[in-house]
């Protein structure tokens, strides 16, 4: 029998998720409940064996525990930057922050729905290795990702451009394709 | 129901963008925590036995999907929403008890859940 899979989403039609993107509500919204919702239920996760109140602990006063389980409330979306960066030092991860464009941030949706939400400590990455094979250059790879594509131009067979414009030579491939040239080294 | 379902609740959250969104974080964030849940998120739903319901809150009203455990999945029933005492649709249970006998006897299709 055929079940209801949440936990491969990767399958998803990439037009059905470009047109619920088209929607500024929609788009503005998973944003929202990403940040709200990921925190939360990121925090619960990396706390694991840890109660509240170690955490609490942790964060300078064991009385703080109401604190932290409004924290780990989805609903709650109200995190201090402050608060974040004491949070991500207590276990010993990064916090990154940052505007993105949505195409950016459509293809991480798609592809971090298998990713384990109890980030690892920077401990625990070094014991699994993490520091010792070469760092992949993603930056060369954003960089990709931004620039428009470029698209051969097909090299028009001079007597078709003879037939529609008689009066313009066909330019030189190398001139024709100039800016994506510069875009594309 | 078309193209196999794809597109499904989407499309049947089309008017309600926000509901939606929220929708498919708590989905995601649901899929990528191990079992048991939260109880906060996720629960059986009483005098009901054999079903469970997700729940989150989204634009001014809390929304619940009911559904039961199938082989470590949770299959959607039916959504609903709730708020101040009032259930829309008013005979939800009764249509999820319904549907769940429905889906159980094989009389609809499983189909899977993709966002």
């Amino acid at each position: 029998m055929p079940v209801l899979d949440i936990t491969t989403s990767s399958n998803t039609p990439f037009d059905v998720v470009v047109e619920n993107f088209q929607d500024p509500n929609y788009r503005h919204s998973l944003v929202e409940s990403y940040i709200r919702e990921g925190i939360a239920f990121q925090l619960k996760a990396m706390r694991a064996a840890l109660t509240q109140g170690d955490v609490a602990e942790k964060l300078g006063n064991a009385k703080l525990q109401p604190i932290v389980s409004r924290y780990e409330n989805p609903d709650y979306g109200r995190y201090s930057l402050a608060t974040l960066l004491k949070l991500a030092r207590i276990f010993d991860v990064a916090l990154v922050v940052r505007f993105e464009p949505f195409s950016k941030f459509m293809r991480w949706h798609r592809e971090s729905a298998t990713e384990s939400l109890a980030v690892p400590s920077f401990d625990m990455e070094l014991q699994r290795g993490a520091f010792t094979t070469p760092v992949v250059n993603t930056t060369t790879q954003d960089q990709n990702f931004y620039r428009p594509q470029v698209l051969p131009t097909p090299t028009p067979k001079t007597d078709e451009v003879k037939a529609f414009m008689p009066d313009i030579a066909p330019a030189p491939h190398s001139q024709m394709n100039f800016l994506g040239g510069q875009y594309a080294n | 129901m078309g193209n196999h379902g794809v597109g499904l609740v989407s499309a049947a959250l089309a008017d309600k963008p926000i509901v939606k969104a929220a929708m498919h974080v708590r989905a995601r964030m649901l899929s990528r925590m191990p079992r048991p849940w939260d109880e906060k998120f996720y629960h059986a739903i009483r005098n009901a036995p054999g079903l469970f319901e997700m729940k989150w809150k989204a634009d001014g009203r809390q929304w619940r999907i009911s559904g039961y455990d199938y082989e470590g999945y949770f299959v959607m029933l039916l959504l609903f929403s709730h708020k101040q005492n009032t259930y829309t649709p008013h005979g939800w249970l009764k249509i999820s008890k319904r549907n769940h006998i429905d889906a159980c006897a094989g009389h609809y299709d499983i189909v899977k859940y993709t966002f």
